[in-house]
């Protein structure tokens, strides 16, 4: 983008000029934003507190979260000595730091693009006049309509770690009917296979999170016994991506029988009822 | 009650583990998943008794791999494992003991079924010779080309697998 486009009554052309007020902005942003993270100081001006947040947190249902798998005893020790926690934590509080900026700096250009894309709309034609008169950011009056996208869940699967043995499901009315059981072996087998070939020489464990097929997506979230996957239909932003995911989280978190080892009948049938429930609720 | 349950079959490259599965499984899938994914996952229903549905969950793996090259993540969660090898082949149950074994170790409390297939192709003195020889039981033989005892295998199985 060279020059400032003329205006002119065609659409496309006023897409253009749009695009060019809207990237202009958002480009120095990210360029703030990265600035930021080059800047070891000017980081931990902004990731301390978040930090210093997170082990509040983290002391506060510490045994929540971690209790089954330390053991009472090594517990009590780590609570006792802060030092201790903190060496444990900071590694892992670093991976989530960075992974925190990657995706915000991704969740900024992925709204970019998806706004820029999205046809022509008086809404949007609206905001940017009411942000040029009063000066208000563009970005932050486009975050404002990120709440009306429209479900295009069509499944969604709990599916057993090892065995790809399907938990529960739960599908839209409108979903074209598939064998859940096959689907979710299926899965499992590409899953571990494809981990399987990528892990190899790397020490981190990779897990699969995404497949793309034409305009069908499927989405993964691992936890520790079991997977949940989410058969999408359409476009899917990162923001909606994020947002799915902290739905499955709340789900895994609400629903402590799926840390079980072994899942009752009575139980699946109860989780896809929940599952119905959480993502395909009566209208 | 519907019960579920994932079984492998597993043994040397040829011995006909996929004969025995299409057998035993009209596929829904082409067998091309097979040899693109390199796994096959089917599904077929045994009634065990009145109201005992059993959904056996049936792993197929492609390839000439030995046991140990298979990922680990094919045996995991498993419960039966049908172990296959070819009546008319020894090495592909010269090996049996040290396999056998492996396949223990990493899933103890699975159910394994040995399984020597093609018998269509040798006389009962053959067969009777090779199984005599194993170091390890013989549990049943089977021929997916003409079906014989095929049924049987997976009835059996899935029978033993709700005990
Ligand atoms: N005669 C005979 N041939 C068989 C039998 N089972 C498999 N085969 C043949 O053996 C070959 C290998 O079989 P396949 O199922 O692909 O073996 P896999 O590598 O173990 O999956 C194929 O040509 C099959 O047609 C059997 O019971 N009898
Ligand atoms: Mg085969």
């Amino acid at each position: 983008m060279s020059k400032m486009p003329d205006t002119s009554d065609n659409i496309d052309e006023k897409l253009a000029v749009i695009r060019h007020i809207l990237l202009h902005g958002d480009r120095a942003r990210i360029e703030e934003l990265e600035n930021i993270i080059n800047d070891a100081n000017l980081l931990s001006e902004y990731v301390n507190p978040i930090i210093d947040q997170k082990i509040v947190n983290m002391k506060d249902d510490f045994s929540d979260t971690f209790g089954k798998e330390v053991g009472a005893e090594f517990e009590k020790k780590l609570l006792l000595s802060e030092d201790l926690l903190l060496t444990v934590l900071s590694p892992m509080m670093g991976k989530m730091i960075k992974k925190f900026i990657n995706i915000e700096i991704k969740k900024l250009q992925d709204k970019i693009d998806q706004q820029v894309k999205r046809s022509f709309s008086f809404k949007r034609y609206y905001h940017l006049v009411r942000a040029k008169v009063f000066g208000i950011k563009s970005s932050a009056l486009f975050l404002a309509d990120l709440d009306d996208f429209k479900t295009k869940i069509q499944d969604t699967f709990i599916i057993q770690r090892n065995s790809g043995l399907v938990i529960a499901s739960a599908h839209a009315d409108n979903a074209k009917s598939r064998d859940g059981d096959i689907f979710g072996g299926m899965l499992t087998a590409i899953k571990a296979f494809g981990e399987d070939a990528f892990s190899k020489g790397g020490n981190g464990q990779q897990e699969l999170e995404f497949i793309e097929y034409d305009s069908h997506k499927i989405f993964l979230q691992s936890h520790h016994n079991y997977f949940f996957t989410t058969v999408l239909n359409g476009s899917l932003s990162n923001s909606e991506k994020e947002k799915l995911a902290n739905r499955l989280m709340e789900f895994a978190g609400k629903e402590k029988k799926l840390n079980l080892p072994d899942i009752s009948a009575e139980d699946c049938i109860y989780l896809s009822e929940q599952l119905k429930k959480t993502f395909f609720p009566e209208k | 009650m519907e019960i579920k349950k994932k079984i492998i079959l597993t043994g040397s490259f040829g011995v006909g583990k996929t004969s025995l599965f299409s057998r035993f499984i009209y596929s829904e899938f082409d067998e091309k998943y097979l040899t693109t994914i390199g796994v096959k996952v089917d599904k077929k229903t045994i009634n065990i008794d009145n109201d005992t549905n059993l959904n056996i969950m049936l792993w197929d793996i492609a390839g000439e791999v030995a046991q140990d090259k298979v990922p680990l993540s094919y045996f995991l969660g498993t419960s039966g494992i049908i172990y296959v090898f070819d009546l008319t082949r020894p090495m592909t149950y010269n090996n049996i003991m040290a396999d056998i074994e492996y396949l223990k170790n990493i899933l103890p409390e699975a159910t394994v079924k040995i399984i020597g297939n093609k018998k269509d192709l040798v006389t009962t003195t053959h067969i009777e010779s090779v199984i005599s020889g194993l170091p390890v039981e013989c549990d049943m033989t089977t021929s997916a080309k003409t079906g014989e005892n095929v049924e049987q295998l997976f009835q059996s199985m899935g029978e033993a697998l709700m005990i």
